[in-house]
């Protein structure tokens, strides 16, 4: 069980200070306080800047940040000239997931921390996305792909049958509206679809479709505790005033909507 | 699993799996009951809720064909997904131009780990969806309550009944709150104390004042806006005082009420809440 996890996100910008004054105000704008909690004293977007440019004693660029009913560490690294930005999930947002099963209960709620730092970065073309733990191991060598450890479906097919339901009910509610299709449904029928989907749980403990959200089309691999999205071309583009490249929020929101029910306890995104 | 105990008199109310809560939030309105039902329905699938019926999602008609059904048929609620929780979505008309809407719910959902009792669910986080659903309507009360409500000493005004430790935790417990107050930038009107350099000394008034006088008042401004704040070891209240938060709703000039709410949520942002009135 890990025991601290981090959210980051490396950044298709240069590391420079517009770059990181516009980081800043998004953060003001969507609520964040910057705080010195040593001297309790709130610091404006410039002080902010200052804590950032220039690393403290550890090497590290961080300023503390009050958000909403959180305190969490805004931190930034210079990664080959570009800005990765970083903020740890604390113990303070959980989640209760007992729904899907009692086991898993009660967990850190990682998914929370990973929306809040797509809003902060909603100004830049992301490269890639990562949320890590202290038991982190690279997930797969890299390609275009949208990957999730989450808890669950590991105690036999009875549960993944159960879980992948889950999955596809989210998919059906969700806003992002997912069509699936798959060689050997000829159904809209969602009762009908999930009733198949929940059987080749049961059968092969993995599950293989296609599926597309507002006509971009990708795959998606299901296997007990592990959730993957294949973008297809034409990828979904996202194009700044600086960049153009994939749309990766595009993509893992449908990954993190996917996982509604269960805690993630690892994802990877590379556009 | 954890077990939820009341810190002061040490009752155990079960583990934190058995847990139901409610949210009510009273309005008024001249709307009919389809028109007022129509409303919030609508608002609430633009704000991405998805209402449910035999699993499959309805669009804001449905639901609110859904709603006029079961409130003549008196069943209760309409199972809805909010995000990534799931709560009964209850719309009550209590009497002509009043109504009620609530989130109901059994355990699963937002949670947060509190000092004390540590896992708790997070109130503050479904009552703020809540008042977004009504920040265009006149708010006539307010009130969260749950398994473990057991306060029924209520003074009106804006109240909170906090999962707080026992008296030899208030050193501690009045610091985050006091901290709170220093990170939300409230200014404290007491020219003799030298808030926020001197974080030490309020948190010693606060808790000189709780020991002997079993509450402290403070009188605080935001957005030179200003209000007082009552603490004492299990409750903290907030009262509207000169200067008050107005906002205009229909042309009429109306107390902000949603802003003092919000400032009862930062202040209390540590501790579990048992139990929210207002009125």
């Amino acid at each position: 069980m890990s025991i601290w996890y981090l959210t980051s996100s490396n950044l298709h910008a240069d590391f420079n200070e517009k770059n990181l004054k516009t980081i800043l105000k998004r953060s003001e704008d969507l609520g964040f306080h910057y705080y010195n909690f040593t001297q309790h004293k709130i610091l404006t977007t410039e002080e902010a800047f200052k804590s950032i440019i220039i690393p403290d004693e550890d090497g590290l660029r961080v300023v503390d940040v009050k958000y909403r009913d959180v305190s969490v560490g805004l931190i930034v690294i210079k990664t080959n000239d570009h800005i990765t930005i970083s903020i740890d999930c604390t113990l303070d947002w959980t989640k209760d997931f007992s729904g899907v099963s009692k086991q898993y209960s009660v967990k850190r709620d990682n998914s929370r921390f990973m929306s809040l730092l797509l809003d902060i970065c909603s100004d830049f073309c992301i490269a890639k996305f990562q949320l890590t733990s202290d038991y982190s191991q690279p997930l797969e060598q890299p390609t275009k792909w949208f990957i999730a450890q989450i808890n669950m479906g590991i105690n036999g097919p009875k549960q993944f049958g159960h879980d992948v339901g889950f999955i596809f009910s989210n998919a059906w509610y969700s806003s992002i509206k997912l069509i699936l299709y798959e060689s050997e449904i000829q159904t809209e029928n969602f009762m009908e679809m999930l009733k198949y989907f929940e059987e080749m749980a049961l059968i092969d403990q993995q599950i293989n479709c296609k599926a597309h959200c507002n006509n971009y089309h990708f795959t998606l691999h299901i296997k007990p505790g592990y959730i993957k999205i294949l973008p297809q071309e034409p990828y979904k583009i996202k194009t700044t005033a600086e960049n153009s490249c994939i749309d990766l929020v595009f993509y893992l929101e449908i990954l993190l909507r996917l996982c509604d029910n269960f805690s993630i306890e690892e994802l990877q995104a590379i556009g | 699993m954890a077990r939820l105990v009341n810190q002061k008199t040490n009752k155990f109310y079960g583990n934190y799996m058995s847990m139901n809560y409610s949210l009510s939030l009273s309005v008024q309105s001249t709307l009919n009951y389809e028109e007022f039902v129509k409303k919030i329905i609508t608002k609430a699938i633009n704000n991405n809720y998805v209402f449910l019926k035999q699993n499959m999602p309805l669009s804001a008609d449905q639901a609110t064909e859904f709603f006029l059904q079961t409130f003549y048929n008196e069943e209760i609620g309409i199972w809805c997904k909010i995000f990534d929780t799931y709560v009964d979505f209850l719309i009550i008309q209590s009497k002509k131009y009043q109504y009620s809407i609530m989130f109901c719910s059994s355990s699963h959902g937002w949670c947060k780990d509190f000092l004390h009792t540590k896992l708790f669910i997070d109130h503050a986080r479904y009552l703020r969806l809540l008042m977004n659903l009504a920040d265009d309507l006149i708010i006539e009360n307010i009130w969260i309550f749950s398994d473990e409500t057991v306060s029924s000493h209520f003074k009106s005004q804006l109240q909170a009944t906090l999962t707080m430790g026992t008296i030899e935790d208030l050193a501690h417990d009045v610091d985050r709150i006091v901290r709170n107050l220093s990170e939300n930038a409230y200014q404290v009107m007491d020219p003799s104390i030298a808030f926020p350099e001197d974080i030490a000394q309020l948190c010693n008034f606060i808790a000189h004042s709780i020991k002997n006088f079993n509450e402290a008042k403070l009188t605080l401004q935001y957005q030179n806006c200003l209000f007082d704040v009552l603490i004492s070891s299990s409750t903290i209240q907030i009262i509207p005082h000169t200067r008050l938060r107005i906002k205009y709703i229909n042309g009429k000039e109306q107390i902000d009420l949603i802003w003092y709410i919000q400032i009862l949520l930062n202040i209390t942002t540590h501790f579990g809440i048992i139990e929210l009135r207002m009125s």
